[in-house]
């Protein structure tokens, strides 16, 4: 029988209606940038306060206005657009089947960095914070590529410019990446998704001294697994809503996404751990695992989001 | 002759703040801002928020204002907001949706079966409440009330032609949780993921039979002639794209044809949306074109490709409709020209080949822009129409 691990975030999280305000009047130009901060601010510290005995913790990076957007400003290749403003970055587009949008980034040059560029975005940590980002699959897939031949070399240079960030991302306090790959979920139920060999080319050059996770939300896990067991990632996420327990497999450690992103309603841990048990018993699974939310919990309004990471807290008291 | 190039807003302007924080102190500078704009825009009711004797609307605290006055002051917002799209010159308003609360909760919070679960980040500095369908849904009483006066309202204080518009069936759906029909779902033995995708389908269509329907059908006995649904989350899961078209054809089911039936579309996939869309009753559609365009100049390469795409579909599928064609992009603060909107129009004209079904918006409602903003881009989007409909022979 495996060990439970702890848990962790698997993406970002909702900001709370009076950060929605600050935001709001911020843009509207009644009230300051330092006012809306502040407010994310206090957010970030709800988030962290309820994740003490996590394995990793995040602030659910709320501050970022969308998973490519600091990444599309601050390193060197991407449009910077030809006017001011919110518009600078690229066309607003869909997020998956949601109702959320993010700025399509344009890549007219190399992807580079100098290494200090993504914890201008991080809180500073105690230790053991987990950065959650785009993996290369779903970062060549919502990107406008103007410059790289094929995406293999766009995902290479990916990996190396955010991997060139781990020296200061450690003085940082994160020792964990999890790299999120909701493009494979999304193509899997279109029926085309496929993993090329360069895939894992990129998970080794993230991997350096840092640990590393995928996880693939939205999506039967099972054929997937095969693929990236290959990789030297420490640990591979599921969405144990989409993934039916019977037939899956793995080798790795995994983390279980067992509280639904998507949904109103608040798990109990008692409801929880029945649905955890039901998972490894029907998948036969024994190895290491962590817990956590199917996905993002941006979609579900900020206490929702606290009364799910305070569940997934409490079974962390229970299971340890 | 039918009006080439008919010129429209989406909906949404953004709220003084005023008019957003009824219950706040008295304010010097957003008086100053009231004035300032009702003197531009020829407001004569402006004198009842602030005037000599100290005692206009703005100039009391919040706390100290009766609902009578806050209405009043919510009033005045509209009136501001009729004002400032006649002086644009736009062939038809509204009222910036200054009544009610947000897209969402403008009608959600006038439907039964729904309650409230919080605030949630669309986009930026966009957030949208989302709701929990726990009931069945229906309209509120006052639901239908609160539309037909707000219609009354704008056709009372303007000539120009009114054009109610509302969040549609689909949107309201998707931007809730559905927990009620999913229950009802699994109870009769559906497993979780059919009980989830059946569970949503059978919401969007009782939001449009007990919902819309009631409030179009209203509006248009009312006397409106062009009614809009806003459906921007009408691709978000693709493969409902034929419940969606089926629950705009049941809220617009025995409206007369001489209503416009609009819809709103924006940040979409459209072309998922076919074969369905050729079914739909609809006979306009206001959609995004600008977002992926230079905001400074034209160039065909540089259009959205997947809002021109929806046109090459229309004409495959020779679909005779009216084609609103997004000429601003409301996400940035770069105020487009006469010349670029003008040639955004000409090109799309071509494309429909018939200059008398292309209408002019913006990508969507203009509410993320300050009003400094907003004016300007609605003026020269007038002018750049007339500039269209001159270049094609049309005289004022």
């Amino acid at each position: 029988m495996g060990k439970y691990l702890g848990a962790m975030l698997t993406g970002q999280v909702c900001r709370s209606v009076d950060t929605a305000k600050a935001h709001r009047a911020f843009r509207d130009g009644n009230d300051s940038f330092e006012a809306y901060k502040k407010s994310c601010d206090m957010d970030s510290n709800a988030y962290l306060l309820e994740q003490k005995n996590f394995a990793h913790s995040s602030q659910g990076q709320l501050d970022w206005l969308d998973l490519l957007r600091p990444i599309a400003h601050d390193f060197s290749g991407f449009s910077k657009g030809d006017s001011a403003g919110e518009d600078s970055i690229g066309p607003v587009t869909r997020w998956y089947r949601t109702n959320s949008f993010y700025r399509k980034p344009t890549i007219k040059e190399k992807i580079n960095c100098v290494g200090d560029e993504l914890i201008k975005s991080l809180p500073k940590l105690s230790g053991n914070g987990v950065l959650l980002i785009l993996g290369p699959y779903s970062f060549a897939k919502l990107v406008e590529n103007n410059h790289y031949a094929d995406e293999k070399s766009l995902a290479l240079d990916y990996a190396h410019a955010v991997s060139k960030n781990y020296p200061s991302l450690k003085s940082h306090g994160y020792n964990c990446i999890l790299l999120l790959e909701p493009s494979i979920g999304y193509d899997q139920s279109n029926g085309n998704y496929l993993i090329e060999n360069w895939y894992l080319e990129a998970i080794s050059i993230f991997k350096k001294d840092m640990k590393i996770g995928i996880h693939l939300p939205l999506c039967n896990a099972t054929p997937i697994v095969s693929h990236l067991e290959k990789s030297n990632a420490d640990f591979l996420g599921i969405d144990a809503i989409y993934t039916p327990p019977e037939g899956f497999k793995c080798k790795k450690d995994i983390l279980i996404g067992i509280i639904d992103g998507a949904r109103s309603k608040k798990e109990t841990v008692e409801e929880t751990l029945a649905n955890l048990k039901i998972f490894l018993e029907k998948s036969g699974y024994s190895g290491n695992y962590y817990l956590g939310p199917t996905d993002r919990l941006y979609d579900v309004p900020f206490a929702y989001g606290l009364g799910k990471i305070k569940t997934l807290s409490e079974i962390a008291n229970e299971l340890k | 002759m039918k009006k080439m190039f008919i010129t429209q807003e989406i909906g949404s302007i953004q709220r003084p703040v005023w008019r957003q924080k009824l219950n706040a102190p008295a304010n010097k500078q957003w008086i100053g801002s009231a004035l300032e704009w009702g003197k531009k825009l020829g407001v004569k009711e402006a004198i009842e928020l602030a005037n000599n004797s100290g005692r206009g609307l703005l100039q009391k605290d919040g706390e100290k204002r009766t609902p009578e006055e806050k209405n009043r002051i919510i009033d005045i917002a509209s009136l501001y907001v009729i004002r400032m799209l006649e002086q644009s010159g736009l062939d038809r308003i509204f009222n910036g949706e200054n009544p009610g609360t947000e897209m969402y909760d403008t009608v959600a919070s006038r439907t039964r079966g729904i309650s409230t679960a919080g605030t949630l980040n669309s986009f930026d500095a966009n957030y949208f409440k989302k709701g929990i369908i726990d009931g069945e849904l229906s309209i509120s009483p006052n639901g239908i009330e609160f539309f037909d006066e707000s219609y009354a309202f704008v056709s009372k204080n303007s000539k120009k032609i009114v054009k109610p518009c509302l969040s549609g069936p689909y949107t309201m759906a998707d931007w809730s949780y559905i927990e009620h029909h999913r229950a009802k779902r699994e109870k009769i033995g559906d497993n979780p993921f059919d009980a989830l995708n059946r569970g949503r389908s059978d919401a969007i269509i009782e939001f449009a039979k007990n919902v819309h329907s009631p409030i179009v059908k209203s509006l248009a006995k009312k006397g409106a002639r062009v009614i809009q649904l806003d459906e921007p989350a009408a691709t978000t899961k693709e493969f409902e794209s034929e419940i969606f078209v089926d629950s705009i054809n049941e809220s617009f089911n025995g409206i007369p044809d001489f209503v416009e039936k609009a819809v709103h579309l924006c940040y979409s996939n459209y072309p998922v949306l076919f074969p369905y869309l050729a079914e739909c009753k609809a006979n306009s559609y206001l959609i995004e074109f600008t977002n992926h365009a230079s905001p400074t100049y034209f160039s065909p390469d540089q259009v959205s490709h997947e809002a021109y795409q929806i046109i090459e579909l229309f004409n495959e599928y020779k679909m005779d409709v009216n084609v609103g064609v997004g000429v601003i992009d409301i996400h940035s603060d770069v105020i487009e020209t006469p010349e670029v909107v003008r040639d955004r129009l000409l090109h799309a004209a071509k494309l429909i080949g018939n200059p008398q079904k292309v209408q002019v918006n913006p990508d969507c409602g203009l509410r993320t822009r300050r009003w400094e903003i907003a004016y300007p881009k609605l003026v020269n989007m007038v002018k750049g129409a007339k500039l269209a409909a001159k270049e094609l022979g049309e005289t004022e």
